[in-house]
């Protein structure tokens, strides 16, 4: 047993290191390091960055511009974005429906979406839940009947992240209910360009608009943008959520807040003018954390090494389980190590960039909007609760 | 020992559920929240019509000469509508503080309170705000503020006195730079550069810190007023929505979340209804470490009901629109004003009982 980095992965670790110190926008890392959301100007300018280093789908097939890299060298690539304050990549394409497609899409569709994935020609968004099917998303109600060379849309997603940006979806449609729900589902590609689609606004509780509704009136998509087979659209969304899962802990992210947090409490003095990371109270949370951050750590690590960890169902929950968790109490802390000057709300320099000298110190600001956005990470992609039934299924019935 | 409320206790409990009722719904809110003010000045009038000023101000000197009691029954029937206007500032820390002045006493709601300072956390001790040959400079954060606002009470040192001072917003000199707080109740920084002070008589630190206390503990109704409203909530959501072919509430796991929830409610409720106790009896330091107690335990009630009834809603909790989001949003602001959970847990260790 020997945890080191080899000397291959050490001068990888280099190599990504000196990408975010000269390449990426100085402007970026700073929103990202005071809590400031991106626009989505700065996602895609980010996103050219990375596919001009070879560095926007490294998760992918060789043969569409992947990167042989170890689980570990992942890792560390974004252990090292994080720390240097770089956003995580989008997901939706990179992450979601380019590994479907690959596996499952035809030579078309590869040809015709995956290098407009890399190059983040097309944002894509992602439409599974529903108003009545958020946990029990087998439930979903959006039928697409087939007519003639097309199929029809009618329905409603909602909470679908960027649809405002979106030029195409992934969208699960039911196409049977004549049977057992998983098996009457279909996976499709949507041109968010055609007639019948209106999207509407959710404003989050930190005022941001990141998710909206999206509704289908006899919306027309071609068939020949069914991916796979009809009906089988639930296996490739769990073959997706599977993928989802890797980086789900979001360790270098976890790693980059408790720094911010322990600088943030080096500035910070308390009532008696001691520093808060010098506090008794404060500084025991620090160490709790660093605690918990190891530990998560090493079992990241050990799941990553192992493939056997990695199609254990147990170990993939606990890893968005306490990687959540964890998160959610980094952005908690330092919220309160900000202390009364997080109270105050300046959703316009948070949101919006606006360029007036901040109300307090610089990080104040964006405490209250990153905690209360953050409450999200224990609700999306199977909530903390699904993920325990998951776990408890899997540990009592193997 | 009588838990049970008098007559006019729940009189006062009833006008204010009413008006609550009346007048804050969470739409009702909303709209209010988005006039220039941050808050409705019709609205607040009709408020201040209640005199809820006068609850803890004596009877000889015109009030209604009302105990913490009253003062906490007002909070938590307040909590639910996430009243933005500053009541209980008013109703106590002004009142305690005006040095028995009628012409404050007559006129509180027209006064904001200046007592913290950027960089300074929750310390009460006047820091950068000074008083020389009767002028005051320097900038107070956090007051909570109201259309009808024109005078404010601000805490500063001449030399290495600290005493609190009346001083007008209008006058030249006065700035204030409004802001809301996360929770969209409106608050301000006041700058003074040499303006015009006047000393209130008997009023120093301690009666700062007393103040405060009072002002604390009667805050903590209000919290638990708005976490029992989100914990109604919550149970209603989980009766009402669907999945996997059930009502939520049927999952054990949801349950026993819930029944979690109510418990941290009515440990706070209890916590609230003994620190108004305290605040009846104690004064000096006891006062002060009862505050914390209440405020310290209150506090990590009220991140766990944010945090839980968000959960439970899923989705729907995320949302600026639906209610639930608007008391958690309350509830962290709570623990962020007055001293979060580790600075009253510190003053309980400090302070000997
Ligand atoms: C910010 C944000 C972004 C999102 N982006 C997208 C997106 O881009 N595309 C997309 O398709 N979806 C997206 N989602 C939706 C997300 O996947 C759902 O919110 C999630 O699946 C939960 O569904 P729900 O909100 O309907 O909550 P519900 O399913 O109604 O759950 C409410 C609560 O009940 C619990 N619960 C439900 N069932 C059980 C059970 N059987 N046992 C125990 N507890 C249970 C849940 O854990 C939760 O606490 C997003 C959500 C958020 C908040």
């Amino acid at each position: 047993m020997d945890l080191k980095h080899s000397d291959e992965d050490l001068a990888f670790k280099k190599q990504i290191e000196e990408f975010c110190e000269s390449y990426v926008s100085t402007e970026i890392r700073q929103k990202i390091a005071l809590g400031h959301r991106l626009s989505k100007q700065d996602i895609v300018d980010y996103h050219k960055v990375l596919y001009a280093h070879g560095y926007a789908v490294p998760n992918w097939k060789e043969e569409w511009g992947g990167r042989d890299w170890t689980s570990i060298q992942h890792q560390i690539f974004d252990d090292v974005t994080a720390a240097y304050d770089c956003p995580r990549r989008l997901a939706f394409g990179v992450s979601m429906v380019g590994p479907v497609l690959q596996a499952f899409g035809s030579r078309e569709q590869q040809e015709k979406y995956l290098p407009r994935i890399a190059r983040l020609d097309d944002w894509w968004c992602q439409g599974f839940s529903e108003p009545g099917s958020g946990s029990d998303l087998a439930s979903l109600k959006t039928t697409a009947v087939r007519d003639g060379d097309e199929y029809v849309l009618n329905g409603q997603k909602t909470w679908t992240t960027y649809a405002q940006h979106a030029d195409m979806m992934f969208i699960l449609t039911r196409t049977d209910s004549d049977c057992k729900p998983q098996e009457g589902i279909s996976f499709m590609l949507l041109d968010m360009n055609t007639p019948g689609i209106s999207v509407k606004p959710i404003i989050l509780l930190d005022g941001y608009h990141e998710v909206n509704e999206v509704f289908f009136d006899n919306v027309r998509i071609p068939a020949e943008n069914l991916v796979g087979e009809e009906n089988k659209g639930w296996d490739y969304a769990k073959f997706l959520l599977a993928h989802e899962r890797f980086g789900i802990a979001q360790i270098g992210y976890a790693k980059n807040q408790l720094n911010r947090l322990k600088d943030i409490a080096g500035q910070e003095r308390t009532e008696t003018g001691e520093r808060l990371v010098d506090d008794v109270f404060f500084s025991q949370k620090l160490a709790e954390i660093e605690m918990d951050l190891t530990a998560l750590e090493v079992t990241n690590l050990r799941v990553l090494s192992d493939a056997k960890n990695q199609s254990d169902l147990t170990f993939a929950g606990m890893l968005k389980i306490r990687g959540s968790d964890l998160n959610q109490k980094l952005t908690r802390l330092i919220m309160e190590a900000v202390g009364p000057a997080a109270a105050v709300e300046q959703q316009d320099l948070v949101l919006h960039g606006r360029n007036e000298p901040p109300l307090g110190p610089d990080y104040a600001a964006g405490a209250a909007p990153s905690y209360l956005n953050n409450r999200k990470l224990s609700i999306f992609g199977g909530s903390n609760e699904i993920q325990r039934t998951i776990i408890a299924k899997a540990m009592l019935t193997a | 020992m009588d838990f049970s409320l008098s007559d006019e206790q729940r009189m006062l409990q009833d006008t204010v559920g009413k008006f609550v009722a009346d007048r804050y719904s969470l739409d009702q809110r909303k709209s209010y929240m988005a006039q220039s003010a941050g808050h409705d000045a019709g609205v607040a009038n009709e408020l201040a019509d209640l005199g809820l000023n006068l609850v803890q101000i004596a009877e000889e000197q015109g009030g209604l000469g009302g105990d913490a009691f009253d003062a906490m029954i007002v909070g938590e029937a307040l909590g639910p509508g996430l009243v933005l206007e500053p009541v209980m500032d008013v109703m106590t820390a002004v009142s305690a503080l005006a040095g028995g002045r009628e012409d404050i006493l007559e006129d509180s709601n027209a006064y904001t309170l200046g007592l913290y300072e950027r960089g300074q956390r929750y310390a009460l001790t006047p820091a950068g705000t000074t008083v020389a040959d009767g002028k005051i400079t320097g900038t107070k954060t956090l007051a909570p503020i109201s259309a009808a606002a024109t005078h404010a009470l601000v805490s500063a040192k001449d030399g290495d006195d600290v005493g609190l001072y009346r001083v007008s917003l209008t006058a030249d000199g006065a700035t204030v730079f409004n802001y809301p707080l996360q929770d969209g109740r409106p608050f301000a920084d006041l700058q003074f550069d040499g303006v015009a002070a006047e000393r209130i008589d008997g009023v120093g630190l301690a009666e700062i810190e007393a103040a405060v206390a009072r002002l604390t503990i009667a805050e903590c109704a209000v919290a638990v007023g708005a976490m029992q409203a989100a914990l109604d909530m919550t149970k209603e959501y989980l009766s009402v929505r669907k999945q996997f072919g059930r009502p939520l509430a049927a999952f054990q796991e949801l349950q026993f979340r819930l029944v979690d929830m109510n418990m941290e409610v009515q440990d706070a409720r209890s916590m609230s209804i003994w620190a108004a106790n305290q605040a009846n009896q104690a004064s000096g330091d006891a006062l002060l470490r009862s505050a914390s107690l209440a405020k310290a335990k209150i506090g990590k009630a009220a991140t766990h009901v944010c945090e839980d009834s968000i959960q439970l809603h899923g989705g729907m909790g995320m949302t600026q629109d639906y209610g639930v989001g608007a008391y958690a949003k309350y509830l962290l602001t709570f623990n962020l004003l007055h001293g979060d959970v580790d600075y009253h847990t510190g003053r309980v260790m400090r302070l000997s009982a």
